[in-house]
């Protein structure tokens, strides 16, 4: 038998099978009962995708992304997935893809049940310390995270593996207060070389409704674990205790009448990070603090701006040239046509000391499927 | 003194706080949350005084475009009943709100959950292919504006009657009775105003979203077109001039847009352009001062029309 007889007898013989099957898809009756195959339960699914432009007048970014060259590039691919497991959990599950990795950024379950105002989250999650790192990439309110959360967290956040419970006081204003522990084995201040070990937290967080149009927020968040520590970074390598204090601050504003094209929001966080040797003696602080404007001028246009500034102990410093302080200036125009996409242009002065980066940076944000809702 | 004295003191005043505010509640009343001002304005005529009820929204504002605030859980997390539209209507805010709410009475499929278009045997414009997203905000259910229909309005009553009386039978007997007299008025009030805007009956408007088309479908009038080109979405130059036409040449006298549509200047536009009377109009009970409940709401509007129509005051 030759080849081309043999592929014809393939494709005649998947041809025959397709239209039988098809057939038997088309018998009137034949449902999820039968076939075991229903569509109904699927958890909804979304996609969001960020483009980034960036240029800089050095040669490599020193925030953005550092590890991203000046160009275009594939920022964020996220995927989405929630959905009830049943009538006592959610589930939600988020898997980032870059042009360099793909990871599981999320995927924890909801308790829908439990008494007295409580409610668990357990799995991997973006870490609900201050106002900033709970947030999606996608959501951030400019393109790069302040300057204090990525020198303690890492550019993406602290995003870790635990279990956060959480308690909604019956108070006459939104008091929400969480406790939780997560696995210490993540780049971020508790990295324990010890199987098992846990960092703590505990974030405290008050809304007040003032009016109808404005809602004031001041939070507070402490989180310690251990630490540990190679090479010379600090004095010498070892075990460490670590320690995240944060307070932060936020005031909406957005009139009823106007709800569509009116608002402001002013926010400020500081963080301070301090490693503690088991002597008890105490390294430099890591501190640092950010303050953003954001008025929404129109239906579709953001005016932004944002004032960060970063104190850097030593251990942190790559030369001994290296300023200890870093600030940066931004300042960013967002036009939101629809819910599902926006255009950010943003524009940054980072003063590195011993010279200052201008840094411009344009994002293309924009999200098909079925995306939950963000949190206020 | 020590981080965990701190926190004990803290968690101790919190729950003194809690338990004070807990002891000024009063006798035992229901809890009824609406998620829109109609649907608290309707609750309000049956529960009377057996129910506490506080609307989510205003009825100023969108409630397609709400932001899911904290401090609306508050309300959430304490009640007996939320009652919401549905077809999607609330779905950028109302599924945080009762997640983080922490009332498992008020989940998805509780008993004291209850979606008011249920009660509903008609839902105008419900899509008969596929959907997306190219087709603007649309519903997949079908247009989510009912209330602007008293005779829905009716029908729902009947069902926050038959949820209140399952909740709450020790008054069940009451619940009949004050759904019977706000039938007897609401069957009245909707005679008066079919009367009174007979003389609408056939006009041709052109409407800003499409949250009008109940209201139109119940009296007759015919929607000619939308400011919006599709729903949600603002319109372009040829959608400008594809209305400016209709209207000169269907001689459309009225564009009609609720106070809460955004960009209302565009409707503005249109209307000095045609010479047509844009008519800015509330869409839910409170969304002007005076109206204070669900049939004050078309006592207004009604008004109004006739008022630009030039047929009444």
């Amino acid at each position: 038998m030759n080849y081309h007889f043999t592929t014809g007898i393939f494709f005649f013989l998947l041809s025959q099978v397709l239209w039988i099957s098809q057939s038997f898809a088309q018998v009137p009756g034949s449902d999820a009962s039968v076939t075991g195959i229903s569509r109904a339960f699927n958890p909804a699914i979304s996609v969001n995708g960020l483009f980034l432009y960036l240029n800089t007048n050095l040669e490599k970014p020193s925030g953005v992304a550092d590890e991203l060259e000046p160009g275009i590039h594939l920022q964020e691919l996220e995927l989405a997935f929630t959905s009830y497991v049943d009538v006592y959990l959610k589930a939600d599950a988020t898997i980032s893809f870059s042009e360099a990795e793909a990871s599981v950024e999320n995927l924890y379950l909801t308790t829908l049940q439990l008494p007295l105002y409580l409610q668990a989250r357990i799995g991997k999650l973006n870490v609900p310390f201050g106002i900033q790192n709970p947030l999606h990439t996608h959501t951030w309110p400019f393109v790069e995270p302040p300057l204090i959360n990525e020198a303690i967290f890492g550019f993406e956040g602290w995003k870790d593996t635990g279990i956060a419970l959480s308690w909604k006081g019956p108070l006459p204003w939104y008091f929400n207060l969480t406790v939780a522990g997560f696995e210490a084995d993540e780049e971020t201040p508790f990295n324990s070389s010890h199987k098992g070990d846990m960092a703590g937290l505990v974030y405290l967080d008050n809304l007040v409704a003032i009016g109808e149009s404005t809602t004031l927020r001041l939070g507070g968040s402490y989180a310690w674990g251990p630490a540990s520590l190679e090479g010379d970074s600090i004095s010498k390598p070892g075990n460490y205790d670590s320690q995240v204090w944060g307070a932060d601050f936020q005031i909406k504003w957005r009139p009823p009448k106007l709800m569509r094209s009116r608002a402001m929001v002013l926010q400020s966080e500081y963080l301070e990070h301090k490693y503690f040797s088991a002597d008890r003696s105490i390294s430099d602080p890591e501190n640092g603090y950010y303050v953003l404007g954001m008025a929404q001028v129109s239906r579709f246009f953001w005016l932004q701006a944002r004032y960060d500034s970063l104190r850097r102990p030593d251990y942190q410093l790559n030369s001994p040239d290296e300023e200890r302080y870093r600030d940066r200036w931004s300042a960013a125009v967002a036009f939101v046509p629809t819910e599902f996409q926006a255009y950010k242009v943003e524009y940054s002065e980072v003063d590195l000391g011993n010279q200052t980066e201008r840094l411009m940076l344009a994002q293309i944000n924009f999200t098909i499927g079925s995306h939950p809702a963000h949190a206020y | 003194m020590s981080f965990k004295k701190i926190f004990g003191i803290l968690l101790a005043g919190v729950f003194v706080i809690g338990a004070e505010f807990s002891a000024v509640a009063g006798p035992k009343k229901l809890n009824v949350v609406a998620s829109l001002p109609d649907l608290a304005s309707l609750a309000r005529a049956v529960g009377g005084d057996h129910i506490n009820v506080s609307s989510v929204a205003l009825g100023v504002q969108d409630p397609h475009y709400l932001e899911a605030k904290p401090s609306y859980e508050i309300n959430l997390s304490k009640a007996d009943l939320l009652i919401y539209n549905g077809l999607s209507l609330e779905i950028g805010w109302l599924p945080l709100l009762v997640q983080d709410s922490r009332n498992p009475r008020i989940i998805s499929g509780a008993k004291g959950s209850l979606c008011a278009s249920t009660a509903l045997d008609r839902i105008l414009e419900k899509p008969t292919g596929e959907v997306d997203r190219s087709m603007g905000d649309i519903h997949p259910e079908g247009n989510p504006h009912y209330l602007l229909d008293p005779r829905n309005g009716l029908k729902i009553a009947a069902l926050i009657r038959d949820k209140l009386s399952e909740l709450d039978p020790s008054n069940a007997g009451d619940y009949s009775k004050n759904y019977a007299q706000f039938e007897t008025m609401m069957n009245e009030k909707i005679k008066q105003w079919e009367s009174q805007a007979a003389a609408l009956k056939g006009m041709k408007v052109i409407t800003y979203h499409k949250e009008w088309e109940y209201f139109a479908d119940w009296l007759g009038l015919n929607i000619a077109g939308n400011v919006e080109e599709k729903p949600g979405i603002p319109p372009g130059p040829q959608h400008k001039q594809w209305l400016i036409d209709k209207i000169k040449n269907d001689r459309i006298k009225i564009i009609i847009a609720a106070n809460y549509d955004p960009s209302i200047s565009t409707a503005e536009r249109l209307a000095s352009e045609t010479g047509a009377t844009l008519l800015i109009l509330p869409a839910a009970t409170g969304g002007e001062p005076g109206i204070n409940d669900y049939p004050q709401l078309f006592d207004y509007i009604i008004s109004k029309l006739l008022q630009a129509q030039g047929g009444g005051k």
